[in-house]
């Protein structure tokens, strides 16, 4: 008993001093900002990593020539160019004028010739490790070594730099805004030897000491894998007016969004790089400020198989797609499981996407979706159908797949269908039988690793594979197809968007897939948090971030 | 588990032994919280029974455009985010969570029984072999044990019936060998294998039924758990594959992320597990005392 | 004792050897696309999987690369996680601190609670207080983790702002990682930075601590009552000893003896439970990196983790029963 006791008053003591703790003021100007999340940071070396959570730290480090103006998704902006590039009439040179005065983390000079340096590194990628994690490189230029569309990247002079390809790209300027196109010190990459495989041995990419040396407003610190990753603030910014105004950020990754949504509201985290969207309500009336995502940079869609294993599903008879996507209440959805946020496709594109035309798209009518289904003329047994959704995984254009499905399902089942749920974890078969073709109906979606057509229309979904149609949708379309091959070889971007429109009409008249949403993730802040500005591609800088008391 | 109650049946004889289920019965139906405990398992087995009775609404007839809407005259309950009636799916509820909870541990029970008999009949080689598997299994924490399962088998209620099924099963099996280890050497054993009894006649006949008394009282213990440990498992989002079937534990774990602004998904499913597993503990618990004597206060 | 040690470390190689075939048998037949979908996101195009899981080696037949990864195990080689290139005994190193404390801070909470109110509820048995201890345990037991944790986390975090619900240290006050054990860290930092640390422990330890809590107060319950009644006690008390000296010679010192296998047996629990606590309280600990790894099919970081926790299992369980001879010496191994 008398124990008992102590261990109570032990407690009581521990809390009445945590207490006391935290309510002390932060003292120091500028302050500490922690930011939750979504997860762990992979590698810290940004040309070697594709996640999202890699490349929201790395933005506030490293910059590229050019990126996006903050809060757009494809309103390109020179960074380290000072202005965008001249074009050649023929589409094969770029050439960009760099700024003067720009000095990397570790003091040495930004110049031409470490632009150089870097895409020749890129370029230069051995087998294995680095070209199995350096995604975009491959995927922007066509390979590595020789099979890159890179012919040569000259330095001139120190503000110059000109870039040759094989071939016009009409994706090359908006696809370098990723971060993942970063300019690093060459001084640093050679004395932390960068390029060493295998990983593990790799120092600069685990973050284990001098890593991420940019040019940006932060500067890299530490990283203690899945538990935190600090930058601080860099006092040395080569432009003084946007020079970061808190000292010091802490991502911390958090897998669990109502942990999330706690740690805001107790103010453990300052703000949340998403939170559930069953969360906005409650974390509203708890004064948390909601991010606005403005525009959109993915698409959620109802995968429509038609062929499965070389049979031809109920999905290649074009009635059955119709009425598939005249009976899902999109609308309905957004409401329920995106808590608004977001907006019922227009095409097959988010509406700020480069190349985006809108298209009249089918509207949730029960009535014409029956119609259309009895003019399928399909069989009882025809009419009961698998639909597939993810487990274990939560997507910008997904965020509850499961409460998606069940209310997709229930609506199919209004027109006549008689659907059966199946669920796959997202790593444990179900990207693979998506992307392979087994998966009749499905759940899937794209979030922009740029926000061009060529990105959605082309890579994700409709461009064709070894010459044949892509399996997850078995939709061959020829004319579709050499459109988008025609698009992406254009000189200007302009000729190029003029072909992905004809593409989407063709689409629009084909409902190969049914587009369900394009979402904005909510991400939210406490009240001390200022200055923040949202991006519909979760690419978001904290320069302009100030912390109140 | 104590060793205690093997101790009691190694003096019982096979006559005894009837005797032992009768006073036992009588000691349950005079032990009050083990009858609370009963009264909820027959309440909540009532409610699977007749939920199609007085459940105001089927498991899945609503509309999206109800969704999240507190508890009300309609919904006494709420709704969930799908625009179900929330007391419907409590209701329904029972009927999956409750077979969920007795076939797991049911699959735990004949997998463990099988094993622990063979080990503990035979002696010897197999017994080390099996008991060695057994430490692999018991080894790897139950929920990693079960989550590679699911993922081996896919998502379903099968599925995790096994899962679970699974991860109980060395401990049955462990509880049983060590009971017939204790009944091997015990005097009526020795008297009936003296009088030229075959093996498995003794193993079957005399050493078993004294054996599983413990087996009972950890079985209906462990039906509490494994109500919870499905809840578990939704969580790390390993539930049944079609969310349209009411299962407590997936009820619960789909509303976690309504804590603060629709309580009502958390605490009425929550309820449902808890006050179920208090049950099953209160009957397993007067079981256990039912059938050891010793042990009565 | 000393042969009886022996023996059992002898008898876990077996142990160990089957669990490392099972287990990796295991990992490389779950359907999926293996890491490389994990490594390449939404960009898991069926012929880039193809072309990394070449470059990487896992469509080596799989006795090669089973015999790779033993042959390395033995030279001390944990490998590498396919997914971050990290070395599974590095990351090890950063996590199991975490899991560690969290352990200890359940078992604290655990035992220094369920003991004192175990006896509490013997004393009196059938009283209205053993009926109050019964249902805290039987609450204890019967409610899932996370709404536990969930719970808390908003009644003292958000509501009251007593005590913090993320992670092991305020990030705010930049202590060093020196040995991931946050509390040493916080010591090894100075100025008082020790009470963020253990404020932090607070909320998980009870969470995790829960169910060892109700399972050690009533198996403290049932063998204080158990003792009482043997004559042995009864004599003690016909002699005209205290109370006290009753409770601690006689009752406590034999009652000790199931509660410490429970401890043991709890503590190889506590690994399992540290999954869904370390989740909702975003702590940095083995758990979740095991539950992410298993989802990443990150076949070599599971493959070793899993051995690990196995090799930690069986040496509680072997402290726990050299413990046991020690406390009852009646017991010999043989």
């Amino acid at each position: 008993m008398k124990r008992l006791a102590s261990i109570l008053a032990i407690a009581a003591l521990v809390a009445s001093a945590c207490t006391s703790s935290s309510t002390t003021p932060a003292p120091v100007s500028g302050g500490t900002l922690v930011v939750g999340l979504d997860g762990d940071m992979v590698f810290a070396d940004p040309s070697l990593v594709s996640d999202g959570n890699s490349l929201y730290v790395a933005a506030q480090v490293i910059q590229g020539l050019v990126g996006l103006k903050p809060g757009t998704i494809s309103e390109i902006i020179p960074v380290l160019a000072t202005d965008l590039p001249t074009v050649s009439a023929d589409g094969k040179t770029y050439t960009f004028k760099l700024r003067t005065g720009v000095k990397f983390h570790d003091g040495s000079d930004f110049n031409a010739a470490a632009v150089k340096f870097n895409y020749d590194r890129w370029q230069a990628y051995t087998k294995g490790d680095l070209q199995d994690n350096a995604y975009y490189y491959g995927a922007v230029f066509g390979g590595f070594g020789t099979d890159s569309n890179v012919a040569t990247v000259a330095a001139p002079d120190p503000t110059t730099v000109v870039f040759t390809f094989k071939t016009p790209q009409s994706n090359f300027l908006i696809s370098q805004t990723l971060q993942v196109f970063g300019i690093q010190s060459p001084t640093a990459l050679q004395k932390d030897k960068a390029d060493t495989t295998p990983l593990k041995d790799n120092k600069y990419a685990q973050g284990q000491g001098e890593s991420m040396v940019g040019t940006g407003p932060f500067m890299f610190k530490d990283w203690t894998p899945a538990d935190h990753a600090t930058v601080v603030k860099n006092p040395n910014y080569w432009d003084a007016a946007n020079a970061a105004k808190v000292d010091q950020i802490t991502f911390k990754p958090m897998g669990d969004s109502t942990a999330k949504l706690q740690a805001l509201q107790s103010g453990s985290i300052d703000l949340a790089q998403t939170i559930s969207p069953a969360d906005v309500a409650t974390a509203k009336s708890s004064s948390l400020s909601i991010i606005d995502r403005g525009q959109s940079c993915n698409l959620g869609y109802l995968g429509l198989n038609q062929s499965v294993g070389g049979t031809p599903t109920i999905y290649a008879n074009k009635d059955v797609r119709l009425a598939i996507a005249q009976a899902v209440n999109k609308q309905g959805y957004i409401d329920a499981f995106y808590a608004g946020q977001g907006k019922v496709p227009q095409s097959w594109l988010p509406a700020a996407t480069t190349g985006f035309k809108a298209e009249a798209m089918p509207a949730y009518d029960v009535t014409k979706a029956k119609a259309s289904l009895t003019t399928a003329a399909l069989t009882a047994d025809q009419l009961k159908v698998d639909l597939y959704y993810p487990s274990n995984v939560v997507r910008p254009y997904m965020p509850d797949p499961k409460a998606l499905a069940t209310a997709i399902a229930s609506d199919l089942q209004a027109v006549g269908f008689t659907v059966n749920l199946k669920t796959e974890d997202w790593h444990g078969g179900y990207v693979k039988d998506a992307t392979t073709g087994n998966l009749p109906m499905f759940l899937f979606g794209w979030t922009c690793d740029w926000a061009g057509a060529d990105n959605f229309l082309y890579t994700a979904w409709f461009g064709y594979q070894g010459g044949k149609p892509n399996a997850q949708f078995g939709w061959s379309n020829d004319q579709a197809n050499a459109l988008m091959l025609k698009a992406l070889q254009e000189p200007t971007v302009d000729a190029a968007n003029a072909d992905w429109g004809q593409v989407q009409d063709l689409l629009a008249a084909d409902m190969p897939t049914v587009p369900i949403v394009n979402s904005t993730p909510p991400g939210a802040f406490t009240s001390k948090v200022k200055g923040f500005v949202g991006s519909g591609n979760a690419i978001e800088y904290f320069n302009t971030v100030t912390l109140t008391k | 588990m104590t060793a205690s109650p093997v101790a009691v049946q190694a003096g019982a004889t096979e006559r005894a032994s009837r005797g032992l289920w009768g006073d036992a019965f009588r000691r349950l139906m005079r032990n009050g919280p083990a009858l609370v405990g009963l009264g909820l398992i027959v309440f909540f087995v009532s409610c699977a029974i007749l939920a199609p009775v007085i459940a105001p609404y089927g498991p899945n007839t609503g509309s999206l455009s109800n969704f999240l809407q507190g508890p009300s005259p309609s919904h006494i309950m709420g709704t969930d985010k799908q625009g179900l009636d929330e007391f419907s799916r409590v209701l329904y509820g029972a009927q999956i969570s409750l077979t969920v909870g007795v076939v797991a541990v049911l699959f735990g029970l004949i997998g463990g029984t099988i094993v622990g008999a063979i080990a503990g009949g035979a002696g010897g080689l197999l017994d080390s072999v099996l008991m060695r598997i057994t430490d692999v299994l018991l080894a790897v924490p139950g929920i990693l044990l079960a989550i590679g399962i699911v993922a081996w088998l896919g998502h379903g209620e099968i599925q995790i019936m096994l899962a679970v099924g699974i991860s109980y099963s060395p401990i049955f099996a462990r509880l049983l060998r060590g009971s017939l280890l204790a009944l091997r050497e015990s005097d009526y054993v020795i008297a009936a294998r003296s009088m030229g009894a075959s093996p498995r006649r003794i193993l079957i006949r005399h050493m078993l039924p004294n054996a599983l008394t413990p087996l009972i009282v950890q079985a209906t213990l462990a039906a509490a758990t494994a109500i919870i440990d499905v809840a578990g498992l939704g969580f790390l989002g390993l539930g049944p594959g079609d969310p349209r079937v009411a299962e407590w534990g997936e009820m619960l774990t789909d509303s976690r992320g309504f804590l603060q602004n629709a309580p009502w998904l958390i605490f009425f499913p929550g309820l449902a597990i808890v006050v179920s597993a208090i049950g099953f503990n209160l009957l397993g618990d007067g079981l256990r005392e039912a059938l050891d004597p010793r042990l009565k206060r | 004792m000393l042969r009886f040690i022996v023996r059992r470390l002898l008898g876990a190689i077996p142990v160990l050897l089957g669990l490392s075939v099972i287990l990796f048998l295991f990992l490389r037949l779950l359907p999926g696309g293996g890491p490389a979908e994990a490594i390449l996101g939404q960009h898991a195009t069926p012929e880039l999987v193809a072309q990394i899981s070449h470059t990487q080696g896992f469509d080596q037949p799989l006795y090669v690369q089973y015999f790779d990864y033993i042959g390395r195990l033995l030279q001390g080689d944990f490998g590498s996680s396919f997914i971050d290139g990290r070395s599974v005994v590095d990351s090890f190193l950063v996590r199991f601190p975490g899991t560690v404390e969290l352990t200890i801070g359940a078992l604290i909470f655990a035992v220094g609670i369920g003991i004192p109110l175990g006896r509490l509820a013997a004393r009196h048995p059938n009283s209205w207080l053993d009926g109050i201890v019964t249902v805290i345990s039987l609450f204890g037991i019967s409610i899932p983790v996370f709404v536990l944790g969930y719970t808390m986390a908003f009644v003292f975090s958000v509501q009251l702002h007593w005590l913090p619900d993320v992670g092991q240290l305020d990030p705010r006050l930049d202590i060093p990682a020196v040995t991931h054990f946050s509390v040493v860290d916080a010591i090894l930092a100075g100025d008082w930075h020790v009470v963020d640390a253990l404020s932090h422990l607070v909320l998980p330890s009870i969470a995790l601590g829960s169910i060892p809590l109700a399972v050690i107060t009533r198996i403290t319950r049932a063998s204080v009552i158990d003792v009482s009644n043997e004559d042995y006690v009864r004599t003690a008390r016909a002699k005209g000893l205290t109370d006290r000296r009753v409770n601690s010679r006689h009752i406590m010192r034999n009652a000790w003896l199931p509660v410490t296998t429970v401890i043991g047996l709890q503590t190889g629990q506590l690994l399992a439970g540290a999954v869904l606590t370390e989740t909702v309280f975003t702590w940095n600990g083995v758990g979740s990196w095991v539950v992410t790894s298993i989802q990443n099919h990150d076949y070599v970081v599971v493959q070793s983790l899993i051995l690990i926790f196995a090799v930690i299992f069986l040496t509680v369980n072997l402290i726990v029963d050299v413990g046991y001879a020690f406390l009852n010496p009646r017991i010999r191994y043989s």
